[in-house]
């Protein structure tokens, strides 16, 4: 299975080229009127996703990523507080661009963390699917690990892809009747077979 | 017969205890019209009336004095040749008992309701004498003959009423009137009227205080020109006192609601032409062209000095400039704060002169500038709210954005509404 790795701050972003709104003061000011807001609010998923994408961070946990640059702006000394974050992620949740994932322990009223889809599992299928066919891996059978961190995928957007996403997009493809999971005998999801596209 | 009061009175001046309570009528009179007399006038007087005398007095032969054994004339108190006090044993025992006993008996001999004498000691200066076999003609005339003679050394008011009698069991029958009946609303008017004069007189008063006032204001205008055109002075001190001056007067007389008359609308509009005036006086151009109603109205009761206005009149006054056609307006901002501008400082107006103040200052300093409500403050002049209500309302309208630190709010040029970014492109290339 694959681990979800957490990304730190520094190694991350380096060099992520940061749009200049990011610079704008304002812009970590959860803003009251509400048209400016809704603006506001797409700028900051975009940025998210954009973030996510570029260092490859497929989930987000709020406690953390508060502190991640892509919150704190150290040049203009601004950060985006938490509850803000948090209704960003939720307006992003609302649009399918990201999914909390369900709490745990003691924080399990609280969201947390979420998944980022800055691709969206439909469009992770099809990524896939074109993988398998490029690859001539049809009828063939994969593990999920082997999708996500084999030889083959080295290269490939979904390199290291959060598992949960791969098993959504494996979804995806399932409903189409392009896959179907393979259970080893202890009924553990062992594979998938892809039958390629009709 | 002697009323209580009578006696009171008598034994509060003189010191003297009542002997001859129930008989004294003579005395009794005497004591009241002036208290302060000598007893000596208290005898002449009592010799002056000896025809219309009571029954009862004229039936005694007098009594003895216990000292001198003179016999005095009954209705004496103290004994004409030596001053001793009398005591009169001769008196019909009832009228002895019942004057020593209780006082409250004296109601029994005048059937007419007493009322509390304590209190009308000091308002009633008059004696009200009843006769009911005649003889007050002569009483009167005698009574004549003896102020005439007497030298009187206070005045006094002596209003002798004659009428029919109303006791039967005296002839005449002294009463100090209660505040009742004819006279009571006699008295009444009297005491109404005089209150009216005093009220005119303390209204007088008032008006030549305001008038002193119009004159103190005048004088210090006068201070002002003569240091404006003198050399030589500070200019502070000269702008200070002009703005004092200022501040004091107002061009024209003060708008009162008694004298606007006719009803309040007329006040109202009164009010608000000299709001108007007021204003127009570089008042609102001190402040930037816009005031919230309470620095308004501090300042215009201010000016006025006296007869301040109420803040409901005010703002009444206020809420009918537009009808007036007056060229300011009342603006009530989102959060309820309500201010005084000029009439062209619409909404619109007012957020241009605001953006581009803030798109000078960036283009000047090549980058986004924010702008506190203190900045506005200095910048234009408003007070610090007026330019936080000024900065949300173009926040409001999208213009603006805020930021909000630790260093307070900070207002910008709103870049976020139409900030395009398509990161996909832009970041990924695709």
């Amino acid at each position: 299975m694959a681990t979800f790795k957490s990304p730190t701050a520094t190694s991350q972003s380096a060099s992520f080229p940061f749009p200049s709104i990011y610079s704008f003061p304002p812009f970590f000011t959860r803003q009251p009127n509400g048209q400016t807001w809704t603006s506001q609010l797409s700028l900051w998923s975009s940025l998210i996703l954009a973030y996510c994408r570029y260092n490859r961070i497929w989930r987000i946990d709020l406690n953390t990523a508060i502190g991640w640059d892509l919150f704190n702006n150290k040049d203009i000394n601004r950060s985006l507080k938490l509850e803000t974050c948090r209704e960003i992620l939720d307006s992003m949740v609302k649009k399918g661009d990201a999914e909390w994932l369900p709490g745990s322990g003691t924080n399990a009223a609280k969201n947390a963390s979420a998944i980022i889809y800055w691709r969206r599992p439909e469009e992770w299928a099809n990524i896939i699917a074109d993988w398998i066919d490029s690859t001539g891996q049809k009828n063939a059978i994969l593990t999920l690990y082997e999708i996500a961190e084999g030889d083959l995928s080295l290269s490939q957007d979904f390199r290291g892809i959060d598992s949960t996403i791969l098993r959504k997009a494996l979804d995806v493809l399932i409903r189409r009747g392009q896959a179907q999971i393979m259970k080893s005998a202890d009924g553990e999801e062992a594979g998938v077979k892809f039958f390629g596209t009709q | 017969i002697c009323s209580y009061s009578n006696a009171m009175k008598l034994v509060d001046i003189d010191g003297l205890p009542p002997p001859c309570l129930a008989c004294g009528i003579r005395p009794a009179i005497s004591v009241i019209e002036q208290a302060r007399e000598t007893m000596a006038g208290i005898y002449d007087r009592t010799h002056i009336y000896p025809a219309p005398l009571p029954v009862e007095v004229q039936n005694e032969s007098g009594f003895a004095c216990p000292c001198c054994t003179f016999v005095n004339h009954p209705s004496l108190l103290q004994c004409e040749i030596c001053g001793a006090t009398l005591v009169s044993k001769n008196l019909p025992p009832t009228l002895l008992d019942n004057a020593m006993k209780d006082l409250v008996i004296n109601e029994r001999y005048s059937p007419s309701p007493t009322p509390p004498m304590q209190n009308n000691n000091e308002d009633i200066d008059y004696i009200k004498i009843s006769f009911r076999a005649g003889g007050e003609r002569i009483f009167l005339d005698r009574l004549k003959i003896v102020l005439q003679d007497r030298i009187w050394e206070r005045k006094t008011r002596n209003i002798i009423t004659v009428g029919a009698a109303l006791d039967r069991r005296s002839n005449a029958t002294t009463h100090l009137l209660p505040k009742l009946g004819i006279h009571g609303l006699e008295i009444q008017s009297v005491k109404e009227s005089q209150r009216n004069l005093e009220l005119m007189r303390s209204l007088n008063d008032l008006e030549s205080l305001m008038q002193k006032a119009k004159e103190m204001v005048s004088l210090a205008e006068t201070f002002a020109t003569r240091l404006s055109n003198a050399a030589g002075v500070p200019r502070e001190a000269r702008t200070a006192l002009l703005e004092s001056s200022e501040a004091l007067s107002l061009s024209s007389p003060i708008v009162m609601r008694e004298i606007a008359g006719n009803g309040d609308d007329t006040f109202y509009a009164e009010l608000a032409r000299q709001l108007a005036e007021f204003l127009d006086n570089g008042v609102l151009v001190k402040e930037g062209g816009i005031l919230t109603l309470f620095d308004l109205y501090a300042l215009y009761n201010r000016a006025r000095g006296l007869s301040l206005i109420s803040p409901k009149d005010f703002y009444k006054a206020c809420s009918i400039f537009e009808k007036l056609r007056l060229p300011f307006r009342l603006r009530k901002f989102r959060t309820g704060v309500i201010v005084i501008q000029e009439a062209y400082y619409s909404d619109d107006a007012v957020n241009r002169m605001i953006m581009d103040w803030i798109k000078k200052g960036s283009s000047e300093k090549g980058a986004q500038v924010g702008v506190t409500a203190q900045d506005v403050n200095r910048r234009f002049g408003w007070s610090v709210t007026i330019a936080l209500e000024e900065l949300e309302t173009a926040e409001d309208s999208g213009n603006l954005t805020r930021d909000s630190s630790v260093e307070g709010t900070r207002f910008y040029e709103n870049l976020i509404n139409n900030f395009q970014w398509n990161w996909k492109r832009d970041v990924f290339q695709e």
